[in-house]
């Protein structure tokens, strides 16, 4: 009972830091650092209530905390290894973009942070919320909580014009798709009148099996409403508008952890929800193909991006169609070959855990050189690794994690995924199809990775940039990147470690005995992976021994050195001379829409006037919101009836006033008619 | 075939061993192919040429060199050394005359591909710090040469494994030396010759470091011991592709002995570097767009080997 | 006591009228310096008609009554008068009639209103002994002199002339008091009295402010005020 209680109050700590923050809000440092040790306080509980329930197993309140029972819903409390999971994902990326907002706020000059870090410490607790509910309509409560709060934080510049604009296409998005749920769930409820989620298990299988054309309605239904969530193509267009115009504190929230969180309802409802049927192969099917068309024209569209916010938001895109095409996998193989299944949806988590690190991290990273430029066009940046070295480290470590080199993290999740859609792709050739798409994708990744990092840290300088004011960023701001980092980097060194933490979350997920044990899928190594799903070991991977390896040659590459100065060579850096002189600073540069020319050429065409480079249109035309002018004219009551009366109003007592001419004796020739009429009035009545 | 752990303790010293073997080959030999190119090349242009051990004297006398560097970043003295470290790392998981690569059991034919990336990764960050825009031009075609050749040699090696039901090397060639020739796997071996120019960096495909027209590309800034340590990378480069190409597509003949299977290895290679060498000296070299055209096709219709591997022919 | 009328009635007859003359003098008068005087004058005779009443009637607080009148309403309110009329112009503002057809509808509805009051007068007595004479006329009288009083106040535009209108209002009033409550205390009498003169002080402060302020004692020109 006391892990519950501790989780119950580190959530309820959040809600009380948003108060005081909303208090405090005009002392910005007392306001900063009271949010943080608000956040440190809840990261540190949550991450012992996780750790508890991944040892002892899930927890749930006994009773419901706040219950609706003439509707059926109830709050309770329900955390098994899965919703751990993403609990800790989110405090921890929660902890460390607070950690990073304490300096990068002051950026934002003009804005208060009334919006700012209330919004941020509510938009943590619904987040976590989210994942902690075990009945639909509260987890709809959260959902909408945590949409909200983070519209709020993702229009905090309020001064564009651009920036409303995009964070209206997020507000009207997903509430389509928060409707579309609505309407699925209020199907199901009509079925068992609850909406706790075991009933709706029920209420799906009755479905199953009574009318299967409704349940895939409702699974459409829910499909799109996740699938708006986690960004997935072509619902999800409203990240690369939403997420460039948000401080980047919130851009890491926002693609380290909410877009997952579509993910985590895909999962509740297809995978533990649906029961064992047919539909798993089909829905399976629907959602690699979602998961590949996002992958492809996402890391396309990175590709030919100059706004290096923008580059990550597609990236995120691109990373989501990675997990959801693993999901996708795991649904399909599930029935057919529930270890190629098992493999496969790890290798889905691993990818959203490695994700999720890196985003936060590279988004971070893009803040700081935002908050010492002031721009985030990747054309007049350069050159900022001498100036910025701890900077440059860290983006080069999200760079080559995004891109799956090893050790790093996300080597093995797309080890993984390749594993599981190469080999199980040979009784299913769709997935081979998608797992060489992938593959290809990976390569595109890592083009773009490397866009970034050469318009960013290397390079020539761009010549308004004044050399000598840009310093590295504060501290506080380099201690999420670093902490970030050695997270990333943990998970690329430690596999097996990471995929006994993940495996009970899978475990709560499937059916009880659908998932093989552990041993036998990967081997009993401790640091390295043997494995094997389709009888016989189909892949190894050691990250322990690479870096022995890697470390060995690079001992190798010293001895040279070494070598080489025995033999007189010295070091001397010297003004870099080409086209016959001395260039001045910013004078001839290779400037980032020149990289990658001729490939974004044969991904670049024109439809009935829109222009699509990377596969993606350039400029997508946000909504704007109007009334048409008939509305505007009733809902104008002022103008119909308010002034009109009051005007009609004003003349009746204009005339009234007419009375008073300011002459005594008209008063006195007032008072005595009226003394009369009065007499006459009470001579006239009868009497009694 | 697959490595029990029973075995462990005697596989590991053996591994090791061959580890070291293979580092010899590919670091202390590459050179000597080199030059065996190289004299070729005079052969065909009516010159008598450099002595075939040129290569290591040019080595040697720019390892004594002054290091001119155009950038203070610490990437710029970095990155040159960890190209180097990469790609000797690459050779220990590339089965070089054995049948196995020695770490072959600790990383499998994805992770040699990323490993290739981040050799890739490194001669791109090398260029990039250099601050010189000839070198970021140089990099930009480096990745864009990467982004279309990987597909092709990823495909090959998928193609392999999808036969082998495996992704680790040693399986791959057990395989295939006991199957013998199908169709799938000859179209592979076809699609990845095409593509080993490229991947080697040769004529017509050497644009990155195209010499006249971007003034050497991403080597422009780097001189003495850095441009020893990736000429020698570009070197050892060439010794993997073609040991890979070797020993997975060609896998025959194959005696017992370590000794005679690694001879017959190098003969192997340099007959494909000669090849190599002949086509390098005969042809102008592409421009940078026809080469991505022409990948991209290649990749395309590579495809067809895949399609050929899973039903089976 | 009735029958000791007769002698007395006839002497209260003829102070009547004087009183009345006087009253219509100094209603219509323009100069009001002699107005004022007229209205002194007025007073003067309502103190010996007050005092035929007290002897008439053999009401002795009667005699106290025409004292205390004659103080205030000779001495105390004409002095008022005319120490604030110095201030302001000797002749009044035209009214809206002029002499000669105001004198003439003046006296018309004089006559037609006492003529009325003395055949009506059982609707306004109070006891039986209001109804006959001499009380009967009295009554008659005071209340026509009310009715003047109020005619100077509604139609003479000058603010000086209506307190002299309200002066005769209220000789009017104190006139019928004789017959509508003849036993009323000494006391009550000082009361309203003293309500005369305060009122008769303010209102003649007002009429010179306005005449500092507006530059005339024209009351229609008050409507200024309302800007």
């Amino acid at each position: 009972m006391t892990t519950l209680w501790i989780l119950l109050c580190s959530l309820g700590i959040l809600a009380l830091g948003a108060g005081i923050a909303a208090i405090t809000y005009k002392q910005h440092k007392t306001c900063s650092w009271i949010s943080f040790a608000t956040v440190f306080a809840s990261t540190t509980g949550i991450i012992y209530c996780a750790a508890q329930v991944f040892i002892n197993g899930p927890i749930k309140t006994a009773q419901p905390l706040f219950s609706l029972p003439g509707i059926g819903a109830s709050l309770m409390i329900t955390v098994d290894a899965l919703s751990a999971l993403f609990l800790v994902i989110t405090s921890v990326i929660c902890f460390c973009s607070t950690l990073y907002s304490i300096h990068y706020m002051s950026y934002y000059k003009g804005e208060s942070l009334l919006r700012y870090y209330p919004f941020l410490l509510l938009f943590a607790l619904g987040m976590m919320g989210v994942v902690c509910v075990s009945d639909m309509l509260f987890f709809f409560v959260f959902w909408e909580f945590m949409t909200l709060t983070s519209y709020v934080l993702v229009i905090y510049e309020r001064n564009e014009e651009i920036n409303l604009r995009a964070g209206f296409l997020y507000f009207l998005l997903t509430h389509i798709g928060l409707l579309c749920m609505f309407v699925a769930a209020f199907l199901l409820y009509a079925r068992v009148g609850s909406f706790s989620f075991k009933e709706m298990q029920n209420a799906m299988g009755m479905l199953l099996t009574q009318n299967t054309a409704l349940l895939h309605l409702v699974l459409t239904l829910f499909f799109i409403g996740f699938a708006t969530k986690a960004a997935a193509l072509p619902f999800g267009a409203w990240l690369p508008e939403a997420h460039p115009v948000a401080p980047s504190s919130i851009s890491a929230i926002l693609s380290g952890v909410m877009i997952k969180m579509g993910v985590y309802g895909i999962l509740r409802v297809f995978v533990w929800m649906l029961p064992s049927s047919h539909a798993w192969y089909i829905w399976g099917g629907v959602i690699a193909i979602f998961g590949i068309i996002s992958m492809v024209i996402g890391s396309l569209a990175a590709l030919t991006q100059d706004d290096n916010k923008k580059l990550i938001a597609f990236s995120s895109i691109g990373q989501i169609g990675y997990i959801l095409l693993a999901v996708g996998m795991g649904m399909s193989f599930l029935r057919v070959a529930p270890p190629l299944a098992a493999v496969a949806f790890l290798a889905a988590l691993y990818h959203l855990v490695n994700d999720a690190a890196l985003k936060a991290l590279w988004f971070l990273n893009a803040g700081s050189i935002i908050y010492r430029i002031g721009t985030r066009d990747l054309n007049r940046m350069g050159g900022l690794g001498t100036l910025m070295p701890i900077t440059a480290t860290t983006g080069l470590i999200a760079c080559l994690s995004v891109a799956g080199i090893p050790p790093l993290s996300s080597f093995t999740s797309k080890w993984l995924i390749f594993q599981s859609s190469l080999i199980g792709g040979i009784d299913m050739p769709i997935y081979l199809v998608f797992g060489v798409a992938a593959f290809f994708m990976s390569v595109v990744t890592l083009a773009y990775a490397l866009k970034y990092m050469n318009a960013t840290f290397l390079g020539k300088s761009h010549g308004e940039i004044n050399r000598s004011l840009i310093t590295e960023v504060p501290i506080s701001m380099k201690i999420p990147q670093i902490i970030l980092a050695v997270i990333c980097l943990g998970l690329g060194v430690l596999p097996i470690m990471v995929l006994k933490v993940l495996y009970p979350a899978l475990n709560s997920l499937l059916p009880f005995g659908y998932l093989p044990r552990f041993t036998a899928l990967f081997g009993s190594g401790l640091t390295g992976i043997n494995l094997s799903f389709a009888g016989g070991i189909s892949g190894m991977w050691n990250p322990l021994w690479l870096i022995i390896a890697a470390g060995f040659c690079f001992g190798l590459g010293y001895l040279v050195f070494r070598f080489s100065s025995a033999g007189g060579s010295r070091v001397r850096v010297a003004e870099t001379w080409y086209g016959g002189r001395k260039h001045a600073a910013g004078e001839v540069r290779y400037t980032s829409l020149s990289f990658y020319v001729p490939f974004k050429q044969y991904f670049a065409f024109r439809v009935k006037g829109i222009d699509f480079e990377g596969l993606y249109p350039k400029t997508l035309h946000l909504p704007r919101m109007t009334i048409p002018q008939w509305l505007r004219a009733v809902l104008d009551i002022d103008h119909w009836l308010y002034y009109p009366f009051a005007s009609g109003f004003v003349r009746l007592s204009q005339w009234f006033s007419r009375v008073h001419v300011g002459i005594p004796q008209v008063y006195i020739l007032w008072i005595i008619i009226g003394v009369i009429a009065a007499i006459i009035v009470l001579f006239t009545l009868p009497a009694g | 075939m697959s490595y029990s752990h029973c075995q462990r303790g005697k596989d590991m010293t053996s591994a090791i061993g061959i580890g070291i073997l293979n580092l010899f080959i590919a670091l202390g030999l590459s050179p000597l192919f080199e030059g065996v190119a190289r004299k070729l090349r005079a052969t065909v242009h009516s010159r008598i040429g450099p002595p075939v051990i040129q290569p290591y004297y040019d080595l040697l006398k720019l390892l004594g060199k002054e290091d001119i560097r155009s950038s203070s970043n610490y990437l710029a003295g970095l990155a040159p050394w960890a190209c180097f470290a990469v790609v000797a790392t690459a050779t220990l998981f590339v089965p070089i005359g054995t049948g196995e690569a020695p770490f072959g059991a600790f990383g499998d034919a994805i992770l040699f591909i990323y490993i290739i990336a981040l050799a890739a990764v490194a001669l791109i960050v090398t260029a990039a710090a250099s601050e010189n825009p000839f070198a970021l031009i140089g990099a930009s075609r480096e990745m864009m040469m990467h982004l279309a050749v990987e597909p092709v040699l990823a495909i090959a090696l998928i193609t392999a494994a999808i036969n082998a039901r495996s992704f680790g090397m040693g399986d791959m060639v057990n395989w295939y030396h006991f199957h013998g020739p199908s169709l799938s796997m000859i179209t592979a071996t076809i699609f990845l010759f095409l593509a080993l120019q490229a991947q080697v960096g040769k004529l017509p495909f050497d644009i990155p470091e195209a010499e006249q027209e971007v003034m050497g590309g991403v080597l422009i800034e780097q001189s003495g011991p850095q441009y020893a340590l990736l000429m020698w990378s570009m070197m050892t480069k060439q010794i993997i592709f073609v040991s890979l190409f070797c020993q997975i597509f060609i896998p025959w003949p194959r005696t017992g002995n370590l000794a005679w299977d690694i001879l017959i290895h190098l003969a192997k290679v340099l007959v494909v570097v000669l090849i190599i060498g002949l086509i390098d000296v005969v042809n102008p070299r592409l421009r940078i767009d026809q080469a991505i055209k022409y990948y991209l096709l290649l990749v395309f219709f590579s495809l067809g080997s895949i399609a050929f591997a899973v039903i089976g022919a | 006591m009735v029958e000791d009328i007769g002698a007395g009635g006839d002497l209260i007859i003829t102070l009547y009228l004087i009183h009345f003359a006087f009253s219509l003098l100094a209603a219509e008068l323009r100069n009001l310096k002699w107005s004022i005087v007229a209205i002194t004058i007025q007073s003067l005779f309502l103190t010996s008609i007050l005092a035929t009443f007290a002897n008439i009637a053999a009401n002795p607080s009667l005699y106290w009554w025409s004292l205390t009148s004659l103080i205030t309403k000779v001495i105390i309110i004409p002095l008022l008068l005319l120490l604030y009329i110095r201030q302001l112009p000797t002749a009044e503002t035209r009214p809206w009639l002029g002499t000669a057809p105001s004198v003439a509808a003046m006296f018309i509805l004089v006559v037609i209103f006492y003529s009325f009051l003395h055949t009506n007068v059982e609707f306004i007595a109070p006891t039986l002994q209001a109804a006959v004479e001499p009380a009967r006329s009295n009554l008659a009288l005071s209340l026509t002199i009310c009715a003047l009083g109020l005619w100077v106040l509604l139609l003479r535009k000058d603010a000086a002339k209506a307190v002299i209108g309200l002066v005769l209002l209220e000789n009017g009033v104190h006139l019928s008091l004789v017959t509508l409550a003849p036993t009323l205390p000494e006391t009550t009498i000082i009361g309203i009295i003293t309500n005369v003169i305060i009122t008769v002080w303010l209102l003649l402060y007002l009429a010179g402010r306005i005449f500092q302020t507006l530059g005339t004692t024209d009351t229609a020109t008050l409507s200024e005020l309302k800007h």
